[in-house]
C-alpha cells in the first residue's frame, strides 16, 4: 500500500515538480492555438534562461481561454489572438498589468493540396460550397472565426457562406487540420498556421485580395501559481529581440 | 439483480465515520456539479434559448442521428449478441472483448480511429470517395456512424447477458414440441429478451445522444448536418454561455427521463 502511494505521488509530481525542492516554481501560460509552435519554442528559450521555472503551456481559442480566466482559472500569462478577448480578461479584473502587443498575423485562404477548385479569392469559396464541398472555418466566438467573416465580407461575401456547408472547428489549429487531412476542401486560417502546415495544404496568395490582420496581445494575470517576476519576464521575452526572432521565423509580423 | 435483504444492512447510527466521510464527498462530487448547472441557468430566457432556430436545428439533428444510430445498433447488434450468447466458436472471448473496446476507449480516440479508417486521406475512405463519391466525414452519415460506434457495445452487452442468463431451456422445450428454429427465435427467444432489448436500446440511445468526442473529430461541426446538441453546447459556451447552459439542462432532463425509464433495472426497491 505504501509503495502504491509513493508511486502515485511520484507520478503526480514528476511533471510539475512538487514542493520539496523548494526553489522551483511553475508558470502557467495560456495562449491562442495559432501560437502553438512559437510558444513551444519560446518556452524552451525561457526555460534555458530560467532553469528553475517550469513553464506549462495551454492552447485553445482565445475565446475559450478567456472564458476559463473569467471562471477563475489559475493562470500566469494570457496571450490572445485579438483585442476583444483580451478586453474580456481585463474587464474580469484578472489582469495584473497593461496588455502589450507582441505580434501580428494575416488571414489567408488554404485549400486541399493541389487547389482542385482553383480558388484564388474569398468569393470563389462560394463555388466550392456550391460544388457540395465543405469549407472549414473557426467557431464564430474564436478570433479566427470573426476574422474569417471579415475576410468574406471584404471579398464580396458579406452574408458569409452557406452554413450547411461550413464546419466550425473550435480553434485555429483544428480548422487547419480539417483541410490538411483533405476532408474539407478549403478554409480560412492564419498565415502562420498555413506556413506550418507545409505542402499538405495550398496557400492562396494573400496579396491577391484585401488583407485582414489581427494583433496578438499578452498580459500578466494575478492569481496564477507562478511568481510575478517570472510572468513579467515571459511577457518581456515576447517583445525582446530573441522573442521577435522566434515569432518572425514562424511567420508572425 | 437481487436486492440485499434487510438484515445485511447496518443501522444508520452504527455506520463508521471512515465510511461516511468519503461517501458524502463522493455524493457531493456527483451531485454538486449538476446543482451548479441548475444554479447557473437563466430561467427567464430558458424557453427562448432552447427554441432559437439554432437550438431547434441542433435538437432535431440530435434526435434524427441518435435514433438512426439506435436503428443500426439494433439491426446489427441483435444478431451479434445472439451469436455471442448462443454459438460456440473459437475466439469468442476475443470477439467479446473487441465489442467492449469502444466502451472503454476515449471517444476522441474513436473519432481518430474512424478518421484513420474512413477519412478522405485513408485507404477505405479515399476509395469510397473516388469510386462512389461517398464521404462520411462532415456528413450526417458520419455522425450516425460515430454514434453507432460508441453506442453499439452497450446494446450488445445488455442483450447478450440477458440471452445467456435466460439459458436455452425454453428454446429446447419449444424445439422438442416441434417448433422450427426460426419459430423458436421469433416466438421464444426474442419475446423473452424483449426487456433487455428495450433497455439496451435506451442505453445505446442515451450514449448516442450524448456523443461528443468522436463526432466533432470525425464528422466536424456543421449547422444542421453534424452540429448535435453536445457540440452546440460546447461551442456556445464561449459566446452564448446562457444558451449553452439551457441546452445542457435539456440534455440533463433527457438523462433523467432515461433513468426513470430504466428504474426497474437500476433502482432496486428495498
Amino acid at each position: 500500500m505504501r509503495a502504491l502511494v509513493t508511486a502515485a505521488v511520484v507520478l503526480l509530481c514528476a511533471p510539475t515538480a512538487c514542493a520539496g525542492g523548494g526553489d522551483s516554481s511553475e508558470l502557467v501560460v495560456s495562449a491562442a492555438s495559432s501560437l502553438t509552435g512559437a510558444f513551444e519554442e519560446l518556452a524552451m528559450l525561457f526555460g534555458a534562461e530560467n532553469p528553475d521555472v517550469e513553464v506549462s503551456l495551454n492552447f485553445d481559442s482565445s475565446a475559450a481561454l478567456a472564458t476559463q480566466v473569467e471562471a477563475g482559472a489559475p493562470l500566469d500569462v494570457f496571450a490572445s489572438a485579438d483585442a476583444s478577448n483580451m478586453a474580456r480578461v481585463v474587464d474580469s479584473g484578472a489582469a495584473a498589468n497593461e496588455p502589450v502587443r507582441f505580434a501580428g498575423n494575416d488571414m489567408v485562404i488554404v485549400t486541399r493540396s493541389g487547389n482542385p477548385h482553383g480558388v484564388s479569392s474569398p468569393s470563389e469559396l462560394e463555388r466550392v460550397v456550391a460544388a457540395g464541398e465543405v469549407v472549414a472555418l473557426c467557431a464564430e466566438s474564436a478570433p479566427c472565426g470573426r476574422l474569417a467573416a471579415e475576410v468574406l465580407a471584404a471579398g464580396g461575401v458579406p452574408a458569409g457562406l452557406d452554413e450547411s456547408r461550413v464546419t466550425r472547428a473550435p480553434n485555429a489549429r483544428s480548422t487547419l487540420g480539417a483541410v490538411t487531412r483533405g476532408d474539407a476542401a478549403a478554409g480560412i486560417v492564419y498565415r502562420t498556421d498555413a506556413l506550418a502546415a507545409g505542402p499538405s495544404v495550398e496557400m492562396v496568395d494573400p496579396s491577391s485580395g484585401p488583407v485582414v490582420s489581427t494583433d496578438y496581445l499578452a498580459v500578466v494575470l494575478s492569481g496564477g501559481p507562478g511568481e510575478r517576476w517570472a510572468a513579467e519576464a515571459f511577457v518581456e521575452l515576447l517583445t525582446s529581440n530573441a522573442g521577435r526572432a522566434v515569432l518572425e521565423a514562424e511567420g508572425f509580423r | 439483480m437481487t436486492s440485499p435483504t434487510a438484515h445485511t444492512r447496518r443501522n444508520v447510527r452504527s455506520v463508521p465515520l471512515w465510511a461516511v466521510l468519503p461517501a458524502v464527498v463522493a455524493l457531493a462530487l456527483l451531485v454538486g456539479p449538476v446543482l451548479g448547472l441548475l444554479g447557473r441557468a437563466e430561467w427567464s430566457s430558458f424557453w427562448s434559448d432552447i427554441t432559437t432556430d439554432e437550438s431547434l436545428t441542433a435538437l432535431r439533428l440530435s434526435l434524427v442521428a441518435s435514433l438512426a444510430a439506435v436503428a443500426v445498433v439494433i439491426a446489427l447488434g441483435l444478431p451479434l449478441a445472439w451469436i455471442l450468447a448462443r454459438v460456440d466458436f473459437p475466439g469468442r472471448r476475443i470477439v467479446r472483448a473487441l465489442v467492449v473496446l469502444p466502451m472503454v476507449m476515449p471517444p476522441v480516440v474513436g473519432g481518430v480511429a474512424l478518421l484513420s479508417a474512413l477519412g478522405r486521406d485513408s485507404v477505405v475512405g479515399g476509395w469510397l470517395y473516388d469510386t462512389a463519391g461517398i464521404q462520411f466525414t462532415f456528413s450526417t452519415a458520419g455522425v450516425v456512424l460515430a454514434e453507432t460506434f460508441v453506442a453499439m457495445p452497450f446494446f450488445v452487452l445488455t442483450v447478450e447477458a440477458a440471452l445467456r442468463s435466460d439459458g436455452r431451456r425454453h428454446e429446447e422445450l419449444a424445439a422438442t414440441l416441434g417448433a422450427r428454429p426460426l419459430t423458436v427465435l421469433w416466438r421464444v427467444t426474442l419475446p423473452r429478451a424483449r426487456p433487455a432489448i428495450a433497455a439496451g436500446a435506451v442505453l445505446a440511445w442515451a450514449r448516442a445522444l450524448g456523443e461528443f468526442g468522436a463526432t466533432i473529430t470525425f464528422a466536424g461541426n456543421i449547422a444542421g448536418r453534424t452540429r448535435t446538441l453536445p457540440l452546440a453546447v460546447y461551442l456556445g459556451l464561449d459566446g452564448e454561455a446562457a444558451r449553452a447552459v439551457s441546452l445542457s439542462i435539456v440534455l440533463l432532463v433527457v438523462s433523467l427521463l432515461v433513468l426513470i425509464g430504466l428504474r426497474d433495472r437500476w433502482m432496486v426497491r428495498t
